[in-house]
């Protein structure tokens, strides 16, 4: 039985890779880069709307121009439909040739914004959503326009009017449904896509159709990193989500963000510098897709030589909420835990980490994104106070070693594939400071913290730091030397076992 | 059964004894060490990072004083009369019954739009009274302001006029009906027309 759910976790687990595949086969051309021979394009790699929704329900999508690709009228043979308009790269068309002025372009004039076919070439099939949470300013015959809360003005062109989900004047939240792609244009009918552009107001220069490029970039890396699809599915046998596998993904510019190809858990692993500021640069994402819902320990791969910052923010959305921390990852080395965690079954969870730490960036500390270890902590067994181990429960049969020793007392030993090999054997290098354990006993799943007081990490002893629970771990409860940490009576037990087994001694 | 108990023991008390070892000096802090960057790459780095933030928002002085000078007595049906009054930003209409007739507004924090239908063309007028800091941005553009328009801009059709008066930001979308026969929306002419009879209707500080 074991051995079938081995392999079927296998078959989920590769089944579940080769569908994310297609996300990590995403690539793109640089900004400002465009079809060749469709005018000079703005190579900016600024983001100009951080964090919005990328503007189509679902992946993937591709970001073209379907004036200058097939079927487009200077798009050469093909039809509109053609695989070529539905594979990846995507390529810029803002600033695409055009006659009229756009002060961002480097010729003056040009496209205002960015063409982006959906997931196939179907007309009124995909989704558009809001790109941000805002107001529904204008409707008018092929275009939807949303003003955000944050001044940018979204524009989406040729959603088919009958499908649209929304009224002028409506109030919407990032991601709430729109409309669907089609080929509307007022009666004579476009190619299947959105146009979709962005107008800011930029102090000392005008109102602008800013660069769409790398805003959508971004969003999309985001929405391909979430779990439409799981990158992979957490059993009951834990897992080890690394750097290098589909389940993490880079936010931010990525030339900060740096690659070491020689060290770290599979040979890699990424840093960036800490800084002070007040919205991350650069950040990172574990996405995390339960099997089944628990409660599981969390801990992160340190190595001194790349890891220098003392309080990197870490953010872990757990069935439903989110608890930040901070890790002090310069005292760390090896697996170092982040706590215990409520976790539900399915997604929409995760573990990021950022670079905002508050330390400058003079200091050149480094923030160090690796592996990310999840382990289930099986729950409580059933009471083994003193009451329960009374003469009238305990037969001379229950008596011996062998059912009153280590194992029974102890937490129980996960199954033999149910959890990481080295969290039952853990390397005493790895076992880090107990002294840094929290009085609180690690377990984060009560509210947000205090990050200014989550200066310290746990260190994974490969025991439970919450004595209230059980670690899948060969270690013992009770060791934990944290002043004041509660200790189980193993003296206590051990008297009372003496006690009881002469007492029955014929 | 002793032996069975002095097996037991000798199981439990190595890790008795651990459980009473004194706690393992902290690890060493990992010292920092001279990474060699030097203060041009430092602002390098710090401008890259800086380079997918949010931008802050600033509001916009109004020039309420020109505003005043412009308004004009006209007055609109009583109830949008009434709302475009509340606004917090000078409130631009173009001339026309049909516009007047349907005008929709909406609003939020810094910013009213007006969407309007006549004429076989949906307008819409956004004013924005506040400005996305980019210094690098302005410092890119140099000598080249932008001023204070009009410009127009074309994509799918769609006329855009966008141009700044009383300091804040207006974008005046031209969309046709039905834009593969209408003309207007082939020239510019037609959204210019319109932009150049805006009148202020409402708003005040």
């Amino acid at each position: 039985m074991k051995t079938l759910h081995t392999a079927l976790l296998a078959m989920a687990l590769l089944a579940s890779q080769s569908t994310a595949a297609l996300a990590q086969d995403f690539s793109y051309d640089p900004p400002g880069q465009l079809v060749p021979g469709s005018g000079q394009g703005r190579s900016d790699t600024r983001v100009y709307v951080p964090g919005m929704r990328f503007p189509i329900e679902a992946a993937p999508a591709y970001a073209n121009s379907q004036v200058w690709g097939r079927g487009g009228s200077q798009g050469g043979g093909g039809g509109q439909c053609d695989a070529e308009n539905f594979s990846y790269p995507w390529h810029d068309n803002y600033c695409e040739s055009r006659q009229w002025t756009m002060p961002l372009c480097p010729s003056g004039t040009g496209h205002q914004g960015q063409d982006i076919r959906a997931t196939t070439c179907e007309n009124r099939r995909w989704w558009t959503v809001a790109a941000e949470s805002g107001t529904i300013s204008s409707i008018g015959t092929y275009s939807v326009t949303l003003m955000a809360d944050g001044g940018t003005r979204h524009r989406y062109l040729h959603m088919d009017p009958g499908s649209l989900a929304v009224r002028q004047g409506q109030r919407v939240n990032r991601g709430d449904r729109l409309g669907l792609v089609s080929n509307a244009f007022g009666g004579t009918p476009t190619t299947i896509h959105l146009h979709y552009d962005l107008y800011q107001n930029v102090q000392g220069v005008g109102n602008v159709y800013v660069p769409t490029y790398m805003s959508l970039v971004r969003s999309y890396e985001e929405l391909i990193g979430q779990e439409a699809v799981p990158c992979a599915e957490i059993g009951p046998g834990g897992a080890t989500l690394d750097n290098s596998g589909p389940c993490f993904a880079l936010f931010g510019p990525t030339t900060t963000w740096r690659h070491v190809t020689d060290q770290g858990q599979e040979g890699d692993l990424r840093w960036t510098y800490a800084w002070v500021s007040d919205d991350p640069g650069n950040w990172a994402r574990w996405n995390l897709h339960f099997l089944q819902p628990g409660t599981y320990e969390l801990a992160v791969n340190v190595l001194p030589e790349w890891a220098g910052s003392q309080q990197v923010p870490y953010k872990i959305r757990h069935a439903g909420q989110e608890t930040p921390l901070s890790v002090n990852q310069a005292q760390g080395a090896g697996w170092v835990s982040l706590g215990r965690f409520d976790f539900s079954e399915g997604g929409d969870q995760w573990v990021s980490l950022y670079d905002n730490s508050g330390e400058d960036l003079d200091l050149q500390r480094r923030i160090m994104a690796d592996a990310l270890r999840i382990t289930l902590i099986p729950p409580d067994p059933p009471d083994l106070g003193p009451e329960d181990l009374g003469p009238e429960d305990l037969g001379p049969e229950d008596l011996g070693p062998e059912d009153l020793g280590t194992p029974d007392a102890a937490p129980d030993l996960p199954e033999e594939d149910s959890g990481p090999q080295e969290d039952l054997n853990p390397d005493p290098a790895d076992m880090g400071d107990p002294t840094t354990e929290r009085d609180q006993g690690g377990t984060f799943d009560t509210g947000p913290q205090d990050p200014e007081k989550d200066t310290e990490p746990f260190q994974d002893m490969g025991e439970p730091a919450d004595p209230t629970q059980k670690a899948a771990s060969t270690y013992r409860e009770g060791c934990s030397t944290t002043p004041g940490a509660p200790q189980l009576p193993w003296e206590l037990l051990g008297l009372l076992a003496l006690t009881l087994m002469r007492r029955r001694e014929p | 059964m002793k032996l069975k108990l002095f097996v037991w023991l000798c199981a439990c008390l190595p890790g008795l004894a651990a459980c009473q070892q004194e706690p393992q000096p902290a690890p060493t802090p990992v010292v920092e060490r001279a990474q060699g960057l030097t203060q041009a790459q430092l602002q390098q780095e710090h401008w890259l990072k800086s380079q997918e933030q949010p931008a802050p928002l600033a509001a916009v002085s109004i020039d309420w004083e020109a505003a005043a000078r412009d308004r004009k007595a006209a007055r609109l049906p009583g109830a949008l009369q009434e709302k475009l009054d509340q606004v917090p930003i000078p409130v631009l209409m173009p001339q026309g019954e049909s516009w007047r007739q349907s005008a929709f507004l909406t609003q939020g924090p810094g910013w009213h739009a007006l969407s309007m239908d006549g004429e076989g063309l949906h307008l819409s007028l956004h004013a924005l009274a506040q400005a996305v800091e980019r210094p690098d941005l302005k410092e890119e553009l140099g000598d080249q302001p932008l001023g204070q328009g009009p410009r127009t801009s074309h994509s799918h059709k769609i006329w855009t006029v966008s141009f700044t008066r009383y300091n804040v930001a207006y974008a005046l979308d031209v969309e046709c009906a039905q834009p593969g026969k209408d003309p207007r929306c082939e020239d510019p002419e037609a959204a210019l027309e319109i932009y150049r009879g805006l009148e202020l209707v409402g708003g005040a500080p």
